[in-house]
């Protein structure tokens, strides 16, 4: 009875919720009070129909409040909490809110709506009282997780002995005030080998540490350290995590090794993050993942437009660099979106460019797999220099700045056109076209102008495309450090911005602390930083090797497994169509990129996928429920070493389905419902269901983006976008027939009838274009 | 008759011109480009397809000469071949091992092709061909840096016996050693690299030292030392250094060497002859080290807080309030920061030291008495209001004392009539129940916590990282430096050279 009420509640939108936020499972309540509830409301249910019910929901906190010290480092950005912790805390759904203590403290009322406070200080503070109250103040909060990596206040003097003490109790820890410097001697009493030695092992040198020791039972020890031979009662708890939060010695976070300029995680941030802060199971957005696949977007940059190439086949023909590409890289591959952002000026006559440049630019915006977008329009450098432009002190850089000479030949060129009335060709020479980053920007003739440099940039790239087809993206050059109100300009221009990050993870940066998080804060704006490196990083800033892109698989590998850390992003230079090497490359990614199994997406999609991780709201509704909003673009929550569990469709609403990767559950919500709810159940349980056929199918994954599930078991229909054939797979019962149809308004694209194979898994591979939104439809057959 | 003379006249031109002409067409023929000088000018014009073609029918006719191998690898490498060029280049590297710079390219093509175990074995055997220390220190850190430490270290010990001398990595040797437990080795390195003046760190120097009071060398530990701090020509006494010495000594039992340094070292009433104090102290000569304070006290500079400070804690070590209080009052009581002036007063308490607690309890502030029961406590107590005084006592407990807070606690209990509880509660934290005189507090047999020799002022613990300043130690300074920002790579994109195809048209 109980059951069937709550399955009949869960129809309405009132009961079931109710009874369960109240977080008591039912079968806790009285039956007699329930079966009371149950009669009120269907009494009352046809005159009650805009009665609102206020859910008991708990909201998952997703925020973390990182505290930094602005002398030391000056902006969020150059922070080693947003360079090597941010990822590994988006990767476990954290929203990091970063704050400078020399700028005061958030408001104590304002501290609910955090995880935990995070700190990684770096020099003495100038305020240590100041900073040490308020943490005192608000860890005193038993909810509050307190999570230090490094020293609490570095070099805090005798007098805050109180206050670090009642930190460090917190943490579990009581401050035996004393650091050994010299560790001869010291050996390892206790270590947790899955939290310590992730990139790299602890050292055979015991680093210099400080004296801590552990104290309450739930405090874990995952490295304790003995002071002394012998003394086997002086450990030194070095990490540790419990219910207060978790705290990391500086000496056992990140080794650097300056010879090498490289680093190492030496505990694993994963796991030492998880323990320190999650309190529990709960979806984590993953921007990595739509339809179940790993997203695939590719995006370039219009630098080398007009570099000519040397590529064998078309160097005789003088084909320019973009030209290759379109050839080489873009057209062959109608089933692979890309987005190209043109650089204005380079497509501008008054800097040498001819319609040669434009018509390529046309050609390559006509295409329906290539997105419209801006790579600024005179391509700054150094972006900071623009925040507070001043031309006379540009003017003065341009004028100082040392000239290649040119040739005899170049000189006499220059007489005869001059004597010719004829305008001089644009060479090195020209001193408003930069040939190194020495200058602030390439194109330097015009005044900087922000409204043109990005509004204008947007404008040009547009005008090169079909009409109707709009830019919808704005790709950062340069240093790739836009200020506020560069951010604030493309937003206001309706589009979506990307660049900077230059992930990597390979043998030559081996560690995760070279892939960035999701964005970049900049004041009130975000920066979507790309997922994967460009070529410059591989080919020493396109110096060579111009193979060196190849090595792009190992970081691709890396961040796939063993967790999925960054979607396939194939970002590249027109100046790819130069060099073979470089070319080859580019389309060694494309071919992977067609046999894998991913879900290609364009550019301005994933970085609307990234920007919406930071606006997903989710409630606790039970120990297996949940409640999701704000999932506009992003689609896709992560359940974490979910093996014995899986998506309970029945119990679930606006979900398409779930796929396992890595030991993890990647569960795909349907875009088009403002309200989620995902609820998980035993795997065993789960997967029956799927057979049993009394469900709709389960979306297991999909190439096309699919949303707005409507129908039933038997008949269902979703909308569908996406590039290349459709192939996906769904869960249902084992033998079920089904026809599927794509159509487009009225026009039938395909159709095709599917089996469902014996475990149940129906497989599609819809040839259609789906460029433009389709409906798919799938009626079964029994 | 003409005819036989004109013969003989046409015979040698015709002999001549056969020669020219048959040594023309050898010419010709031995002048026609062969493969070799065909694919260079193919490369030259840029034909490298048809240049690799001809070197691949060259390579599968048998032909493994080192300039087609050399020309195959470069085409490959040109076209994104990858495994071919890596064949070519091992093929060429095996024919050539003496070739440092072909060695040196193989060593690169694994680097840039991201093979760290094939890049690192072949700069091992770089190493083998012929020394060089830009090839040591790339070897050593790169060992380093993925934790292969067994293989570091035989690498830095090859390298030394080569020549390699850098400092930073024989230390590093030394430690290693030390850490597998080779003591012996380990002073030895460290010696050698002092010896030749180069042991300036700090960290390196103090590495040495417990490296010589395990290995039991007092006199040379002395030598080292007072050589260390030596003043240079008309400077001072490096007594920061001196004291991080005795600290270390003291922490390693070694006290003759110390007490040695400390008298040898320092000037009445500065803080290396406190030094000797803190050896008494660890050496359980509780008495006289109160005695060596009170002499101290007479020659020390009363105007240097942080040694006063010291000078007080050890003074509560050595169980003398009194003397403490002396001292904090020479160097001026509202110099102290609060939890200072706190211990004070509750040693003082304990001790009964009614007057001095009174001058002591003026200097704290009302909100430092709340915060610290056991003191507020003792204020009621004074002042007559004794339920107040055990309604605070009660808010106290006794298990995470130290040692004179303990001693406070048991003498409030006492006079307040729980006596008994106070012993037995003591009883049960393993503490010797002592009879308190008031002017001579017995030891509880609970020992403070060390305190710290050093100069830094006030900081319980200097930050790790700059004990390894010094001139080297820009190596251990981990907040500097190549923790670069943004990631990977974040050098700017380079110039797309804009400019490149307008100057080659023109």
């Amino acid at each position: 009875m109980v059951v069937a009420l709550r399955e009949w509640g869960r129809t309405r939108s009132g009961l079931a919720g109710f009874i369960a936020r109240t977080g008591r499972p039912p079968d806790r309540v009285p039956v007699i009070a329930l079966l009371l509830a149950g009669w009120i409301w269907i009494v009352a249910a046809p005159f009650a129909h805009g009665v609102e019910i206020t859910y008991n929901a708990n909201p998952v906190q997703r925020q973390v409040l990182a505290l930094y010290d602005g002398k030391a480092e000056p902006t969020p950005t150059d922070t080693r909490i947003h360079r090597f912790a941010e990822m590994p805390l988006n990767y476990l759904g954290f929203v990091l809110v970063y704050r400078d203590v020399n700028k005061g403290f958030p408001d104590a009322d304002t501290l609910s709506s955090y995880a935990a406070v995070l700190t990684w200080f770096l020099e003495p503070l100038s305020d240590p009282r100041a900073v040490g109250d308020w943490l005192m103040r608000a860890t005193a909060a038993t909810r509050l997780r307190y999570v230090v990596l490094g020293e609490l206040l570095p070099e805090a003097g005798e007098e805050l002995a109180p206050v670090t003490d009642r930190l460090y109790a917190k943490l579990g820890l009581a401050d035996g005030d004393d650091q050994v410097e010299v560790t001869i001697g010291s050996s390892v009493a206790e270590i947790d080998a899955a939290m310590i030695g992730f990139e790299r092992p602890l050292d055979k040198v015991l680093p210099s540490y400080p004296v801590l020791r552990a104290v309450g039972e739930r405090t874990r020890v995952h490295l304790g350290l003995q002071v002394r031979p012998g003394a086997s009662s002086e450990v030194s708890a070095v990490v540790v995590t419990g219910p207060g939060g978790g705290y990391a010695a500086e000496a056992f976070t990140i080794y650097f090794e300056p010879n090498a300029d490289r680093l190492a995680w030496t505990i694993d941030p994963f796991r030492f993050f998880a323990k320190a802060i999650v309190g529990g199971m709960y979806p984590v957005p993953d921007a990595t993942t739509v339809g179940g696949r790993r997203i695939y977007f590719s995006h370039i940059d219009g630098d080398g437009w007009n570099n000519l190439t040397e590529v064998e086949s078309y160097k005789t023909e003088g084909l320019r660099s973009s030209e290759v590409v379109l050839r080489e890289a873009i057209r062959p591959f109608p089933d692979l979106p890309v987005s190209i952002g043109l650089i204005g000026c380079d497509v501008d006559p008054q800097y040498g460019a001819d319609d040669g440049s434009a018509a390529i630019a046309r050609a390559l915006y006509a295409l329906a797999q290539v997105e419209v977008a801006s790579h600024t329009h005179t391509h700054p450098y150094n972006w900071s220099f623009f925040e507070d432009y001043d031309r006379a002190s540009e003017i003065a850089k341009i004028e100082a700045y040392q000239r290649p000479e040119l040739s005899l030949r170049q000189r006499l060129s220059e007489k005869v056109h001059l004597m010719a009335g004829k305008p001089v060709p644009v060479t090195g020479a020209n001193k408003y076209i930069a040939g190194t980053d020495d200058l602030p920007r390439t194109y330097l003739k015009n005044p900087f102008d922000l409204g043109g440099e990005v509004a204008g940039g947007l404008r040009t790239a547009e005008n090169f495309a079909p009409a109707g087809k709009r830019a919808r993206l704005y790709q950062w050059s340069g240093d790739t450090t836009p200020f506020e109100a560069a951010i604030k300009a493309t937003r206001a221009a309706g589009v979506r911005n990307i660049n900077g990050g230059d992930s990597r993870l390979d043998g030559e940066f081996p560690s995760v602390a070279y892939v960035p998080p999701l964005a970049r804060a900049v004041g009130s704006e975000r920066q979507i930083y790309a997922a994967n490196s460009n070529e410059n990083t591989y080919t020493n800033d396109w110096t060579g090797p111009y193979y060196g892109f190849f090595m792009l698989e190992e970081t691709l590998r890396n961040t796939e497994r063993p967790r999925r850390l960054k979607p396939f992003n194939l970002y590249y230079h027109m100046y790819s169509g130069e060099k073979p090497a470089a070319l080859a490359a580019v389309r060694h990614f494309l071919e992977l990129a067609r046999t894998s199994e991913v879900a290609p997406v364009t550019a301005s999609d994933y970085a609307a996928i990234a920007d919406n991780f930071f606006d997903i709201a989710i409630e606790r509704i039970d120990e297996l429920s949940w409640a999701i909003t704000g999932h506009t673009d992003l689609e896709t929550v992560r359940f974490d070493d979910a093996d014995a569990l899986g998506l309970d469709l029945a119990r679930s609403e606006g979900v398409l389905g779930a796929t396992r990767v890595n030991g993890g559950l990647y569960v795909t919500l349907d875009r088009a419902r403002p309200r989620a709810l995902v609820t998980l159940a035993a795997r065993t349980e789960t997967e029956a269901a799927n057979r049993s056929g009394v469900r709709r199918p389960s979306l297991r994954d999909s190439r096309w983006r699919l949303s707005d599930l409507q129908g039933s078991a038997c008949n269902l229909k979703l909308a569908a976008t996406g590039y290349g054939p459709g192939d996906m797979r769904f869960d249902t019962m084992p033998g079920r027939r089904y026809d599927v149809t794509v159509m487009r308004g009225d026009d039938m694209l395909t159709s095709l009838s599917a089996v469902a194979d014996d475990s149940g898994v129906l497989r599609l591979a819809l040839a259609a274009n789906a460029i433009d939104p389709v409906q798919v439809r799938l009626v079964c057959r029994d | 008759m003409i005819e036989p003379r004109r013969r003989q006249r046409w015979k040698p031109q015709l002999l001549v011109m056969l020669v020219l002409f048959i040594g023309a067409a050898v010419a010709g023929v031995l002048l026609l480009p062969g493969d070799a000088e065909r694919v260079a000018m193919l490369e030259r014009d840029g034909s490298n397809e048809r240049a690799l073609k001809l070197l691949e029918q060259r390579f599968a006719a048998g032909d493994r000469s080192q300039r087609t191998l050399y020309q195959l690898e470069q085409l490959y490498a040109h076209f994104g071949q990858l495994p071919k060029a890596r064949t070519m280049l091992e093929r060429l590297a095996a024919a050539r091992p003496g070739d440092l710079v072909l060695q040196r390219r193989l060593v690169t093509f694994y680097r840039e092709t991201q093979d760290t175990e094939a890049y690192l074995s072949s700069l091992s055997r770089l190493l083998t061909r012929r020394y060089s220390e830009p090839v040591c220190r790339e070897l050593v850190s790169g060992l380093r840096l993925i934790g292969h430490f067994a293989r570091e270290r035989d690498a830095i010990e090859r390298c030394r016996h080569k020549g390699y001398r850098r400092i930073e990595d024989i230390v590093r040797l030394a430690e290693l050693e030390a850490a597998n437990g080779n003591l012996r080795q380990a002073t030895t390195l460290l010696r050698k690299v002092d010896e030749v003046g180069h042991l300036e760190g700090d960290r390196e120097r103090l590495t040495l030292l417990a490296l010589l009071s395990e290995g039991g060398e007092p006199r040379e530990i002395v030598e080292r030392v007072l050589h260390w701090i030596a003043p240079a020509s008309g400077g001072h006494v490096d007594d920061r250094f001196a004291l991080l010495a005795l600290d270390l000594l003291g922490r390693r039992q070694a006290f003759t060497p110390a007490m040695e340094i400390a008298r040898k070292a320092g000037k009445p009433g500065d803080a290396i002859s406190l030094g000797v104090a803190h050896l008494l102290l660890d050496q359980d000569q509780t008495n006289a080290a109160r005695a060596y304070l009170r002499g101290w006290l007479e020659q020390a500079d009363h105007g240097d807080r942080a040694l006063a400070e010291k000078a007080i804690r050890l003074a509560l070590d050595a169980e003398d309030p009194s003397l403490a209080f002396e001292m904090a009052t020479r160097t001026g009581l509202s110099r102290f920061h609060q939890p200072q002036l706190v211990a004070l007063a509750e040693a003082l308490a304990a001790t009964g030291k009614r007057a001095e607690f009174d001058t002591v309890r003026l200097e704290i502030a009302s909100e430092t008495i709340t915060a610290h029961p056991l003191l507020g406590a003792m204020i009621e107590f004074n002042r007559g209001a004794t339920s107040s005084s055990r309604e605070l006592l009660d808010t106290v407990s006794a298990d995470a004392l130290g040692r004179w807070r303990l001693a406070l606690w048991a003498r409030l209990m006492r006079d307040s009539g729980e006596a008994q509880a106070a012993d037995t509660k003591l009883r049960s934290l393993g503490v010797v129940t002592a009879s308190l005189p008031d002017d001579k507090p017995r030891i509880l047999q609970r020992r403070t916590r060390r305190i710290s020799l050093r100069l830094a002022g006030g900081a319980k613990r200097s930050h790790a990282v700059k004990l390894t300043q010094g001139k080297r130690g820009k190596a251990a300074n981990v907040k500097n430096s190549a923790y670069r920002s943004g990631g990977a790579a974040s050098r700017p994109a380079p110039v797309a050279r804009p400019l490149a195809a307008v100057e080659k048209r023109g």
